[in-house]
């Protein structure tokens, strides 16, 4: 209780409060830019943090990717391209409600529902991940090795569409991570004589290229006519809601639900939560054919679904060190810089730290209501903003960014280097959330499978020997096996 | 720009061959069955089988499109000029910041990459002097981080 009111008073500090509502505009305001996203925003953020203390620093990026996450729905209704990736999923609803001149019921139920399900993930994310975390707590490596690799093949086999590609680009985020002197036998290992490989290739600047310079890559060689508003005026958001809600409590539970657990799966974030529960809400509906053409009710459940993801992805994040998605991935990052190594003992040792997590992340949800509304206000402004001038300001901020870490160019050459190589792998269908995966859990994989591979002095059987242990593993090896023998079972029919 | 599963395959397993060839001369941890380069070496294994499995598929498909195909934008010079003055502007920062200092080099890269997207020049030069003294004020003033003055140094503030 004591840790609770303390919590309290991290949070409602006039700095920290002042850094939530500057990271909430910078927020909503790169949601609503379409090319930017709501990872690119927590990349952009990182070198600012970094010269935070913890909280605060936590904080601004909780605040800037939830209200990314409802920003990207503002365009995707005013000019159907979506602001972020997690809005692409309803984008044509939301833009057909607008060419029905519902556009102030496509942008209300963006706003509310987002703000629902967020919630929904924050209460989800505040009782299961201490739960978790007792559980977590009896873990040896054995179980940790298990877990790393459930992990990796979540994001490879259930986020990708090429589980094959998948497979070569965690292989190839794992081959990264094993660069420098991180490792248990501390060898420095593909340093090539260059001191500034020997602790590792630099995560921060490695994931400002990868998020944030393939963007920009992307914008400079796109041939997509300029973008144009719909003048249309857009009436009061908030009219109609109370009914929306009474009307879809069903639609706002599961997808709240989905999103969340969605989240929670290491390496699939908002964007395919939203996809999964726009396909089920219409899969469940009651009116399906009216999808497409101008109905509410995919938005309200992905749209909660998308938010709700964002939260959940925090669960694994926090308990064991695994990013639910890109942008924990970076968080993960983040904590270790500010001293808060992620873990079961996180929750024992930084109880304070850890609700004042949560209370973010349930005022973030509950501001999100006020500054989407001036957001929606401003939408037209925000959206008329030439963004052949802001991308190049955004590769300057980048390289100043990528520079402050270690206040050395090298880590702008790594920024570059992973700018290109992000940009050609999604061009040639290499998806990048796996490689990501791979750069992060990489260590944490090795570590554990070492010391492991030393405690049963090489004996493979010793993987299978803990209850939990054979659990993890036993899943891990039915996705990877079980539908090849699937296929197998039947041709042998 | 896209190449055929095997082209990137090939690409693939010279990578992971490269990594095979370096582990060979890790040395072993001492008392110990694992060393450093089990780990590396498992991972280049895994990766060589994959590339082997893209050439394959690759192989099979080549009757079905090109072994580099050219996207819309790569077909445009002026979309490459884009993404190589993204690139080599990058590459410029990181050879003359320290020596002409972060503001010119700075302004520098804005406004070419202003004028190679099309803006206006006047509005290029005006909107690059205060972005870069924006950020500049953001990093060096607020958080402290010692960019680099350069040919400034005599009236740095």
């Amino acid at each position: 209780m004591n840790d609770l009111a303390l919590a309290f008073g991290m949070v409602f500090d006039p700095y920290v409060i002042g850094v939530i509502a500057a990271s909430s505009v910078f927020g909503l305001f790169v949601g609503a830019v379409p090319g930017l996203t709501a990872t690119m925003a927590t990349a952009l953020l990182v070198p600012v943090t970094f010269f935070m203390p913890p909280v605060p620093a936590v904080a601004a990026i909780v605040t800037a990717t939830a209200m990314a996450i409802f920003s990207g729905d503002i365009p995707g209704a005013l000019m159907r391209i979506p602001g972020t990736p997690a809005s692409a999923a309803y984008t044509d609803e939301a833009y057909a409600m607008t060419r029905n001149g519902h556009a102030e019921t496509a942008l209300g139920a963006g706003l509310v529902f987002s703000a629902l399900g967020g919630l929904f993930g924050v209460a989800v994310l505040a009782t299961s991940a201490p739960a978790l975390a007792e559980v977590a707590l009896k873990f040896s490596s054995f179980e940790y090795f298990w877990l790393v690799v459930l992990g990796v093949t979540c994001a490879v086999f259930i986020a990708t569409e090429d589980p094959l590609k998948g497979i070569a680009s965690l292989l190839l985020g794992l081959l990264v991570s094993t660069v420098g002197l991180g490792n248990p036998a501390a060898y420095p290992r593909f340093t090539f004589g260059s001191t500034e490989l020997m602790g590792g290739i630099g995560m921060i600047p490695m994931m400002i290229g990868m998020f944030a310079v393939s963007e920009i890559l992307r914008f400079a060689v796109s041939i997509d006519p300029p973008l144009i508003v719909t003048a249309q005026k857009i009436g009061n958001v908030f009219k109609g809601m109370g009914a929306m809600v009474l009307r879809y409590p069903v639609q706002l539970v599961r997808g709240s639900a989905v999103g969340t657990l969605i989240g929670a799966l290491p390496g699939a974030g908002a964007d395919i939560a939203a996809y999964i529960s726009y396909a089920m809400s219409k899969k469940f509906s009651k009116e399906p054919e009216k999808f497409g053409t101008g109905h509410p009710e995919g938005i309200v459940e992905s749209g909660a679904a998308n938010n709700g993801a964002l939260a959940g992805a925090w669960v694994p994040a926090l308990v064991f060190g695994i990013p639910g998605d890109s942008i924990t991935a970076i968080v993960i990052g983040v904590l270790y810089i500010k001293g808060l190594n992620p873990g079961p003992t996180i929750f024992i040792d930084k109880t304070a730290i850890v609700y004042a997590v949560f209370i973010v992340f349930f005022l973030a949800n509950v501001l999100m209501i006020p500054f989407g509304w001036a957001a929606i206000k401003a939408a037209k402004q925000i959206l008329r903003l030439p963004r052949n001038l802001l991308m190049p300001i955004i590769l300057l901020f980048c390289i100043v960014g990528a520079f402050a870490i270690n206040n050395t160019v090298f880590d702008v050459g790594v920024m570059l280097a992973f700018g290109i190589l992000a940009f050609v792998m999604e061009e040639n269908g290499f998806p990048i959330a796996p490689a990501i995966l791979g750069v992060v859990l990489g260590g944490m994989l090795e570590e554990n499978f070492v010391s492991s591979m030393i405690k049963s002095n090489g004996d493979l059987t010793a993987f299978f020997a803990r209850p939990i242990s054979v659990a993890l593993g036993a899943t891990t090896l039915a996705i990877w096996f079980g539908p090849p023998f699937y296929r197998w079972l039947k041709r042998g029919r | 720009m896209k190449v055929n599963d095997a082209v990137a395959g090939a690409l693939i397993s010279l990578l992971s061959l490269a990594v095979l060839a370096i582990i060979k001369d890790f040395p072993p941890m001492p008392g110990q069955k694992v060393g450093p380069a089990l780990y590396p070496g498992l991972i280049a294994s895994g990766l060589l089988v994959c590339a082997v499995l893209l050439v394959a598929r690759g192989w099979r498909a080549r009757h079905a499109g090109r072994w580099i195909e050219f996207a819309a934008w790569a077909r445009q010079p002026r979309q490459w000029l884009n993404a190589v003055a993204v690139i080599g502007l990058t590459i410029a920062f990181i050879a003359w910041s320290d020596k002409i200092g972060f503001i010119p080099t700075g302004i520098g890269l804005l406004i070419a990459l202003f004028l190679a997207l099309r803006a206006r020049p006047m509005t290029a030069i005006a909107v690059a002097i205060v972005a870069t003294i924006a950020i500049h004020a953001v990093f060096y003033n607020v958080l402290k981080v010692p960019l680099p003055w350069g040919i400034l140094m005599p009236v740095a503030w």
